[in-house]
């Protein structure tokens, strides 16, 4: 029997490959689900989520005064313990309400670690895209120049940014992006090697789509999925790393900044005499890092093809 | 190809990254231009005015001469010991005094975290591979989750507090080593001067050679905070590869055939599956020690530790160019040598490497 | 020891007990997907000496029956059901009690596993494992441990199983003195000897323990008759030092249970290498005598290499090396040609009939092609989707084969000199074993099915050796249908 090209067409069964691979997002999401630890990061992060956009759009509904500054009480200066309602977290120096504090810092430490990764990963996933694409020459100076960033590390590496150009939180930012591309592109250097020779990259090639039009429609979305994974892990990783460089003083820029490496460093000095000061900081970066590496975990095991048959 | 030849290869690879490394110190610490390092000699209240002084220093440094032979000037100074000087609120001196005095202390406490974290986190990593969901397994998860979760410092923190409220031991204090009180103890010292003991810098083993072994035992409690802290930190990720790395190991064939070949148990683990699993480890430990950098320098400082990343967090505070240079030095040397380290280790565990 | 090795098979092939008795063997694997049966009911025999071969299509368990034998079943598969004999030895023994398989909903089972059971069961498997039955793998790319040299690898099967043939050796050659090896050497010279006539004339001259050795060197092809000469007078050469003798003479006397002081001394890395470390250097030795025996090419210095330096051919022929060592009584050897290409195949086959005349072990050989069964096999089981479906001599099983799969199987082969426009097939595909066809698994493919077929076929003996799992010969007769 010999199939038709009008019968393919007529067949209501056709799939698009949006609609499948919808299917397969759905598919990860109910393997996600069966897990407990991965719902337990999915929630926290959902949560965190909710908190920094609701600090972002309507602050108030949290009981947030100012979502972008501390406000100091310089008569009350000296840290208060935890006291319902009105200071669940207590306060810290100089007499910041700590509640309100750690919410607007979780606004703010989500957002530039966020942009820090996706930064990161936007401009490694191209560039090692790229190079497994093009191949020959190119590929060898772009690997070689990755892996040369990728040898540094962070922390003496930020410092030197930091006193080339100044400490502000921006600097950081830029410092730690630099640090941390060159992972993406390893990934989606091997990738995009082995999605190189799949047939659907010669049919594309072969219809006349250009190199650039082939790696951002077809190669790209393909790598993308352990990329994301790799960004979720990175994500509490980025949080944490960006807290302990304000805490050792990279941020001098605006202290009243709600940021809770800052906070934690503000209560530097009380900690002993008050420890919620910066117990809440603390946590507020601890259970993120919990969330997003569950949920990272929960990912990576979810769409390992051994566990999807 | 044999070990030698790979080591020595090695060894001879390290030549342009030093130099290198130097290339990148030079970069920062002459960056901000002239006025920046001139800056830092000028004596305003000398009776020579400014713009002389600025001239005999442009002609002594070489300012003035292009860059490369300012490199060149700068690298002659440089292997001489000559790295600057700083001023920090814990100490101010060369550059040179500077990592003499903070840098065995620094290295105390790496080289015993990463000791503690082989001897705890590698078997550790084993056996919970092998007893896989049992409850050693579960417990070491979590406890490994929990670790490369939280934040050392803050960890750090909660620890002395705990330690110094609950006046459960006093000697935990968190007061920077050299003693209890710097008087009582160590001050009536002889060997002990500046911050500096003699003979190897090394207080530890300095107390012994003087028989005070009271110091000793004092030393030793301030080391207990800061190692626990800094051990955990490091044990999580390597206890978390190890465990995957070896239930890795233990799926493939030649763990089967070992087992055909009727070798227990015991056997078969440690020596056929072990090796190999700890060859994805020993990849992982450059980037291991790059973390180990960073946490250095961030319990040092819950601590009040004096090490170097103590004196980093000093510097980038007040600003101190000197500081800065040492510190990136110190970073640069360490960890240059430490992968030289690694990788000679890579290369005895995996022979497919020396090829 | 060979002596009664050779004479216990003679004992056996006497009383035709087999050496290896499957009996009702069932295999599941629990997966994420459901129960896997992989092997329903299959029940053989090998006798001692024999080749046996099973044959199937990929996936009809032919690869997993082999690894129940050796008791390497993967973690996730259990024995449910069914005994395996070997040597008089129940394998399977006490392995109900190793495992639990817990029904959950969806018809869905949870395994859950025995530790300490497990443990103590495969204590008593490693007494057989690589000394009675050693197994020749698939995939000698990665059969073999990356990080451990070839030599240390062989050498280890004997430091684990033969350590007093080791010692025998050391203790025999130390005793060798050069007239004793004279006599050897002026007997060798004047005639060829065969080995039981050198036999003799070692033990006459008490040196039995050394004949493997000896008649290494008599059979080498690569040096010439001076040469041997030379070498064999040359063993008395080979002394060890006084300390070590001792040492050996004392762990022969007490039976592999050192005292302490030996045992710590032992830990020691220095005074290790005056102890074991002879030991260890003889298993070397022996090594170096296996890897020739297999063909390999520059056998000394394959020792040093590691597996990643060798080729495929070469592996395998270390496998083998390593299989043959202890001289096992049944070789289980699984596809060990479908990795190689064709010449190498052809290499490999012929040393194993080599090794099979010389040391007369019985071979299970697994293949899915019926071309390499035929050139080695005595007898010839074949295996469908779990099942054993026909049973029989190499010829029988060619000349007539009476299952249709067998039938369906013979008929695929494209042969020479017939003109055909499409190749022969079988209709259908293999079943899927987590609900696979009630009663006889090929019915769904099969051109004769008819409605007795949907119970389990029974067992019928056509003839000697000769049995199918049919239910076209219920009365050991072809039954017509209608």
């Amino acid at each position: 029997m010999i199939v038709g090209l009008r019968d393919i067409h007529e067949r209501k069964d056709t799939k698009t490959p949006l609609s499948a691979r919808l299917r397969e997002y759905r598919l990860t999401l109910k393997i996600l689900l069966e897990s407990p630890s991965s719902t337990a990061g999915l929630v926290i992060v959902l949560a965190y989520a909710a908190v920094a956009v609701i600090d972002f759009t309507y602050p108030s509904l949290i009981g947030v005064q100012n979502a972008y500054s501390l406000v100091p009480d310089f008569m009350n200066s000296v840290p208060t313990p935890p006291v319902w309602p009105t200071h669940p977290f207590g306060t810290t120096f100089p007499g910041v309400d700590l509640y309100q504090a750690v919410m607007s810092a979780i606004r703010v430490d989500l957002w530039y670690s966020l942009l820090i990764v996706l930064a990161g990963a936007a401009a490694g996933t191209v560039v090692g895209v790229f190079a497994a694409y093009v191949g020959g020459y190119v590929d060898e100076v772009l690997m070689r120049f990755t892996d040369i960033f990728l040898s540094v590390p962070y922390l003496p590496f930020a410092i030197a940014v930091a006193f080339v150009l100044g400490r502000a939180l921006d600097n950081i930012s830029l410092a730690l992006v630099i640090v941390w591309w060159p992972l993406y592109s390893r990934y989606a250097y091997g990738q995009a090697l082995s999605l190189k020779e799949n047939a659907y990259v010669e049919a594309a090639r072969a219809s006349g789509v250009g190199t650039w039009g082939i790696i951002f429609r077809h190669v790209i979305p393909n790598v993308l999925t352990p990329i994301f994974v790799q960004i979720s892990l990175d994500l509490g990783t980025v949080v944490q790393v960006f807290a302990a460089m304000t805490f050792i003083g990279f941020a001098s820029g605006n202290p009243l900044l709600p940021e809770l490496g800052t906070l934690i460093s503000n209560g530097f000095q009380y900690a002993v005499a008050a420890p919620w000061v910066i117990f809440f900081p603390g946590v507020a970066i601890l259970i993120f890092a919990i969330g997003m590496n569950l949920l990272g975990d929960g990912l990576r095991d979810a769409l390992d093809p051994r566990s999807r048959t | 190809m044999k070990l030698r030849y790979y080591i020595a290869r090695r060894l001879i690879l390290l030549i342009p990254t030093l130099l290198g490394l130097t290339l990148i110190i030079f970069t920062v610490s002459h960056v901000g231009g002239n006025q920046r390092l001139l800056g830092e000699y000028i004596n305003t209240h000398s009776k020579i005015p400014v713009s002389v002084q600025e001239q005999l220093l442009a002609e002594r440094f070489h300012l003035n001469d292009p860059l490369v032979v300012q490199y060149f000037y700068w690298l002659a100074a440089f292997v001489q010991g000559n790295w600057g000087y700083t001023q920090t609120s814990i100490y101010s001196g060369t550059v040179l005094d500077a990592i003499k005095l903070f840098f065995p202390n620094t290295l105390i406490l790496a080289v015993l975290a990463s000791i503690l974290t082989g001897l705890i986190g590698i078997p550790l990593g084993v056996w919970s591979a092998v007893r896989k969901d049992s409850v050693l397994d579960q417990t070491t998860r979590v406890v490994s989750f929990v670790g490369y979760s939280v934040p050392l410092y803050w960890l750090a923190l909660l620890l002395i507090i705990v330690f110094s409220t609950s006046d459960v031991c006093s000697c935990l204090s968190i007061l920077p080593i050299g003693g209890t009180a710097t008087v009582s103890l160590i001050g009536g010292v002889d060997w002990y001067s500046g911050g500096i003991s003699n003979p190897t810098h090394v207080l530890l083993i300095d107390s012994v050679i003087h028989g005070r072994f009271d110091i000793l035992e004092d030393a030793l409690m301030h080391l207990v905070l800061p190692v626990v802290t800094l051990t955990y930190g490091v044990m999580a990720s390597v206890l978390r590869v190890m465990r995957s790395s070896m239930q890795d190991t233990l799926s493939q064939d030649y763990i089967r055939t070992a087992r055909a070949k009727g070798l227990d148990e015991k056997t078969v683990i440690n020596v056929h599956a072990r090796r190999n699993a700890l060859i994805p480890v020993a990849t992982l430990l450059g980037y291991t020690i790059a973390w180990l950098l960073g946490g250095v320098v961030l319990v040092e400082s819950v601590f009040n530790y004096l090490g170097i990343g103590y004196w980093t967090t000093q510097a980038i505070l007040n600003g101190d160019v000197g500081g800065i240079m040492g510190a990136t030095v110190i970073f640069g040397l360490t960890f240059i040598f430490a992968n030289l380290a690694v990788d000679i280790a890579y290369g005895f565990l995996d022979p497919r490497i020396r090829h | 020891m060979r002596l009664t090795q050779e004479a216990e098979l003679d004992l056996e092939k006497q009383t035709s007990e087999p050496l290896l008795r499957v009996d009702g063997l069932r295999v599941s694997f629990i997966t994420r997907a459901g129960r896997i049966q992989a092997i329903d009911d299959v029940s053989f025999e090998v006798k001692a000496g024999e080749t046996f071969g099973l044959v199937g299509e990929t996936g009809c368990g032919k690869s997993q029956t082999a690894l129940a034998v050796m008791r390497l079943t993967p973690e996730a598969g259990v024995i449910e059901r069914g005994e395996i004999w070997f040597s008089g030895t129940n394998v399977t023994e006490n392995i109900a009690k190793e495992f639990k398989l817990i029904p959950k909903k969806n018809n869905r089972v949870k395994l859950k596993r025995n530790k300490s059971m497990l443990k103590r069961l495969d204590q008593k498997i490693n007494q057989l494992r690589g000394k009675e039955m050693c197994m020749i793998f698939q995939e000698p790319m990665t059969s073999l441990n990356p990080v451990y040299t070839v030599g240390r690898q062989v050498s280890e099967i004997m430091l684990r199983h033969s350590v007093d043939m080791l010692v025998d050796r050391i203790i025999a050659r130390n005793a060798a003195t050069e007239e004793k090896l004279k006599t050897i050497t002026d007997a060798a010279s004047r005639q060829e000897l065969s080995q039981p006539e050198l036999r003799k004339i070692l033990e006459e001259t008490g040196l039995k323990e050394l004949e493997d050795q000896i008649w290494f060197i008599l059979s080498r092809k690569d040096i010439g008759a001076t040469q041997k000469i030379r070498t064999i007078s040359n063993l008395a050469q080979h002394k060890v030092k006084s300390t070590t003798l001792a040492f050996l003479i004392r762990l022969k006397k007490s039976k592999g249970q050192l005292p302490v002081e030996y045992r710590v001394l032992n830990k020691i890395p220095i005074a290790r290498r005056w102890l074991s470390g002879a030991i260890e250097k003889e298993a070397l030795e022996v090594s170096y005598e296996l890897l020739s025996l297999v063909n390999m090419p520059n056998a000394e210095n394959v020792l040093r290499q590691y597996p990643h330096e060798l080729s495929g051919g070469m592996r395998q022929r270390v496998m083998i090396a390593m299989a043959i060592a202890t001289r096992p009584k049944l070789i289980i050897a699984d596809e060990p040609t479908s990795a190689l290409d064709v010449t190498v195949q052809a290499q490999i086959l012929e040393l194993l009939r080599e090794l099979k005349r010389t040391f007369n072990s019985a071979i299970l050989f697994i293949s899915h092609d019926l071309g390499v069964i035929s050139e080695i096999c005595d007898r010839v089981g074949v295996m469908y989707a779990g099942n054993l479906v026909e049973v029989a001599r190499l010829d029988q099983l060619f000349a007539d084969p009476k299952h249709p799969y067998t039938q369906g199987l013979f008929a695929s082969i494209p042969k020479y000199g017939e003109k055909r426009e499409l190749l022969q097939t079988i209709e259908g595909t293999v079943p899927d074993l987590i609900d696979p066809p009630k009663g006889c698994r090929f019915r769904t493919r099969c051109p004769r099915v008819h409605e007795k077929c949907s119970n389990v076929p029974p067992w019928s003996e056509i003839s000697r050796d000769h049995g199918v799992s049919c239910w076209l010969y219920e009365d050991g007769e072809k039954h017509v249908n209608q």
